[in-house]
């Protein structure tokens, strides 16, 4: 009972900050809450796959980077709310497709084989005149909603703010529910799982789509919280963020990621403010997290807690 | 790309073939080290782009930028797989020998991290912009057979495939040194009581697979602009070609090899626009009609399951 | 009408006969051992009766439907509950989660992905964890279980699924005396309780002949003979199977 007062009372404090920050935060300080946010929202979708299905994903970027596009494309054209629900569902159909075919491998196999759809994409968003190129889609327009103008930044954070809250809210809902359970328990032993009565591959097959869906919603809030979409958003490197985002919170938890997403992004942040080599120092960190703590940031905190209890 | 082509139709379509066995030979340079890596370790090495990365750079700076007569390159390419590696067995030491025993997906985290920090030794030490080796004059002409001029180059690069695949299909099947390695990587606890010294196995067989590597990239430095996302990009053509060919198999390696490069140097000739997707076409096809690989025995694929 | 069916089922592996044309009848309700020398294609006719080693030829019907093709994952929602010969846990979960997980699957509902798992689950759970001894341990996590307690585990998972055949392969293999002693028990009082029909492979035969209502020998991919116990100890072909080939 005291963890749930706790998580009540975690939630309201979340829910406070994110009305208080547009008055207390400049620009760019909003701005780097937004990617925070995002990069949780991405993390979380890719941990359900790795560290909760045991499914070794190496080309979420191609999911994220569709439902960028996507924005990118039609954001003229499309309220937010609605474009950000079709560029979903854009990245679910292409989950189910590339699934459909890639889950006909498992293990390494299958992370090869996610890599070079990741990179695919990539290589087609170079070549794509209408995707525009090295130089991508600039100028994505906000637009508005209920005649409010998204245009601004205090506006524009609480849309980004509340789509993620939902976000997380449904992906705690697929966690804690029969499926997500079942997951975790196909993870450690698919032939078990295949003769308690699971169709495995279909069940894979769900769970790449769910995080293909919210990988997509994560980068449709990219688009509009940068105001441009470029290949970088399909490149390798955007697959291998979130995965180094979940192993720095703890993949084995719901949570872990998000603590993770926020420490990434802060350093990340100042790093590569600081060299062009940044991606040495994120390969370091990442290296020590597999090798030194492999259960990341959060599995120190139940260590303590353990400690501390018995 | 770009050469003088001969008059007649039938010329035309025999340059693809020409040039694209070329680029079979280096794919499957890089790639058999990666297979033979997988074979015995069971580690797939995210990484082995960035020593391929590696032995790129090191050629170039040996080079030091110039156009070197044929033999001096092929001593700087030898030495540049030398360098690199050295710097494999440093790593298979420092850091590998603490992934063997981790789960499978911590492995592939952890040669995913290495990937990232070699991406970034390669910008900090040679920065991000390209850098261009230029060719051995020697290397530039045409030598005519018959009907068909191929170019020195192409050749030079036969007869080192040639080299490579009976050099390995000698060591492995034929040496002692074979005998122990197909040994661990049928059974290591096994081999390791029958007195192999598996660990020496490993390291000999990884600083195989990087030289292998590092000669790849030292080949491939004359023909492309070299930056620092070489590692990634042609990790990715490797991964396609073991796919293709089925994991921890040589001549299936060999063969898939073989087969992306004519598949990309036809469809630059015929499709310029679908040349830069060969690589997915072909991994796409083989996924969907034949999962375990041209070559993978039914189901080396899925062995990997767990 | 028989539980299960097996006619004339043959599994080739290359030019190899695991199942050399092999028929068996395993009547509703009852509790049958197999037995035969190492090779004899035990393994293989549990594996192909769960759906996991598919049949070359010959039909595996249960309670009268032909399952010969099926997935296993849909013949274990019509009744086949298997234990493996080395217990398959999941060893990352504790007890508990292993349990629920089993009534998850039980339930088919699983495919629910908007609701959290219930309390209504997790009283159902408890209830089972406490039936088959095993709520003292319910917090651990499965990697850490004895052979004894994991095996316990594994079956208490399959009663979840409310399996009407229970195969058993090999289900004291590894264990100390005193864990076979309490598994024999376990699967007796388990039978007697529930009259599930079990289908079990054993090398002890002091387990075997406690157990079993009857017992069929097998040679070769085929069946040899069937019969009550004490017919089948004093048949001199199956003793020469045991004693000529050890």
């Amino acid at each position: 009972m005291r963890a749930r007062a706790l998580a009540t009372l975690a939630l309201a404090a979340a829910i406070v900050a994110a009305l208080l920050l547009p008055r207390l935060a400049s620009g760019a300080q909003l701005f780097f809450w937004e990617t925070v946010l995002v990069q949780m929202l991405y993390a979380l979708s890719v941990n359900l796959l790795i560290g909760h299905a045991g499914i070794p994903s190496f080309g979420q970027a191609a999911f994220f980077g569709v439902g960028a596009y996507a924005v990118g494309l039609a954001s003229a054209l499309v309220p937010p709310p609605l474009l950000l629900l079709a560029a979903m569902l854009l990245a679910a159909l292409l989950a189910l497709a590339v699934g459909a075919v890639a889950l006909r491998t498992h293990g390494i196999a299958f992370a090869m084989v996610t890599l070079a759809v990741g990179q695919a994409l990539y290589t087609a968003s170079l070549h794509i005149p209408a995707l525009g190129g090295d130089n991508g889609l600039a100028g994505i327009d906000r637009g508005s909603l209920f005649a409010i103008g998204l245009g601004g930044a205090a506006a524009f954070w609480y849309l980004c703010a509340a789509c993620v809250g939902l976000g997380i809210l449904a992906l705690w809902t697929v966690h804690a529910s029969p499926f997500g359970n079942l997951l975790r328990a196909l993870r450690d032993d698919p032939l078990r799982t295949r003769f308690l009565g699971i169709d495995v591959r279909a069940y894979r097959l769900g769970a790449f789509v769910v995080a293909g869906a919210f990988g997509g919603l994560a980068g449709g809030l990219f688009a509009y919280a940068n105001q441009i979409v470029t290949p970088d958003a399909l490149a390798w490197v955007r697959s291998g963020d979130p995965i180094i985002m979940a192993l720095i919170g703890g993949m084995s938890t719901f949570w872990g990621p998000m603590l993770g997403a926020f420490v990434y992004v802060w350093v990340t942040h100042a790093f590569s403010e600081l060299t062009p080599a940044w991606i040495l120092y994120v390969g370091i960190v990442f290296l020590f997290f597999v090798i030194v703590l492999p259960k990341g940031l959060l599995s120190l905190l139940s260590v303590r807690r353990q400690r501390s209890g018995s | 790309m770009g050469r003088d082509t001969g008059r007649e139709g039938e010329v035309d379509l025999l340059l693809p073939f020409v040039d694209g066995l070329g680029q079979g030979v280096l794919l499957f340079l890089i790639a058999s080290g990666l297979t033979l890596v997988y074979g015995v370790m069971r580690v797939l090495n995210f990484s082995h782009g960035g020593f391929f990365m590696l032995g790129a750079y090191v050629t170039f700076t040996l080079a030091r930028g110039h156009a070197l007569p044929a033999v001096m390159l092929v001593g700087v390419v030898v030495l540049a797989g030398m360098a690199t590696a050295a710097a494999g067995a440093l790593t298979e030491r420092l850091l590998f020998r603490r992934l063997y025993p981790l789960p499978e997906i911590s492995s592939l985290l952890g040669t995913f991290a290495l990937l990232l920090i070699f991406e970034g030794i390669g910008r900090l030490l040679w920065g991000i912009a390209p850098l261009s080796q230029p060719q051995s004059p020697a290397f530039l002409g045409l030598i005519r057979l018959g009907p068909v001029a191929i170019p020195s180059y192409d050749l030079f690069l036969y007869a080192v495939g040639i080299l490579v695949v009976v050099g390995l299909e000698w060591l492995v099947e034929k040496t002692e040194f074979g005998r122990m390695v197909r040994a661990t990587a049928a059974d290591r606890a096994t081999a390791a009581l029958l007195g192999i010294d598996v660990n020496a196995v490993f390291l000999a067989m990884f600083c195989l697979g990087i030289f292998l590597a590092g000669i790849g990239g030292g080949l491939v430095a004359p023909l492309v602009g070299l930056t620092p996302d070489l590692a990634v990009s042609f990790i990715i053509q490797s991964f396609a070609v073991v796919i293709v060919g089925g994991l921890g198999s040589i001549r299936g390696t060999l063969l898939a090899a073989l087969l992306f490069g004519l598949l990309n140097a036809y469809l630059v000739a015929l499709r310029p626009g679908l040349a830069d997707f060969s690589l997915y076409i072909g991994m796409g096809l083989i996924l969907l009609f034949r999962p375990q690989g041209l070559m993978g025995r039914s189901g080396s694929l899925g062995e990997l399951a767990k | 009408m028989s539980a299960l069916h097996v006619s004339d089922l043959v599994v080739r592996y290359g030019a190899n006969r695991a199942l050399d044309g092999l028929s068996l009848e395993v009547e509703s309700g009852e509790l049958r051992a197999v037995i035969g020398p190492n090779g004899a294609g035990k393994s293989t006719l549990f594996a192909t009766i769960a759906g996991e080693t598919p049949a070359s030829q010959g039909r595996v019907e249960l309670d009268g439907t032909d399952i010969t093709r099926w997935a296993p994952h849909l013949r274990v929602r019509r009744g086949v509950a298997r234990a493996f010969q080395v217990s398959r846990i999941f060893p990352s979960l504790t007890v508990r989660e292993n349990v629920l997980a089993a009534q998850l699957c039980a339930q088919g509902g699983s495919r629910v992905c908007w609701r959290t798992v219930l309390g209504a689950e997790h009283a159902r759970s408890e209830a089972a964890l406490a039936e088959l001894g095993l709520a003292h341990l319910a917090a651990r996590r499965g990697e850490t279980l004895s052979q004894g307690d994991r095996k316990r585990l594994e079956i208490a998972m399959a009663l979840q699924l409310e399996a009407r055949l229970l195969l058993l392969d090999e289900p004291t293999a590894g264990m100390s005396p005193r864990e076979t002693a309490q598994t024999v028990a376990l699967i007796r009082s388990l039978w007697e309780r529930t009259r599930i029909t079990i289908l079990l492979t054993e090398h002890d035969m002091s387990v075997v002949f406690s157990l079993a209502q009857r017992i069929t020998v097998m040679q070769r991919g085929r069946v040899l003979c069937t019969g009550a116990p004490e017919e089948v100890r004093g048949r001199h072909d199956v003793r020469e199977i045991y004693l000529g080939r050890g």
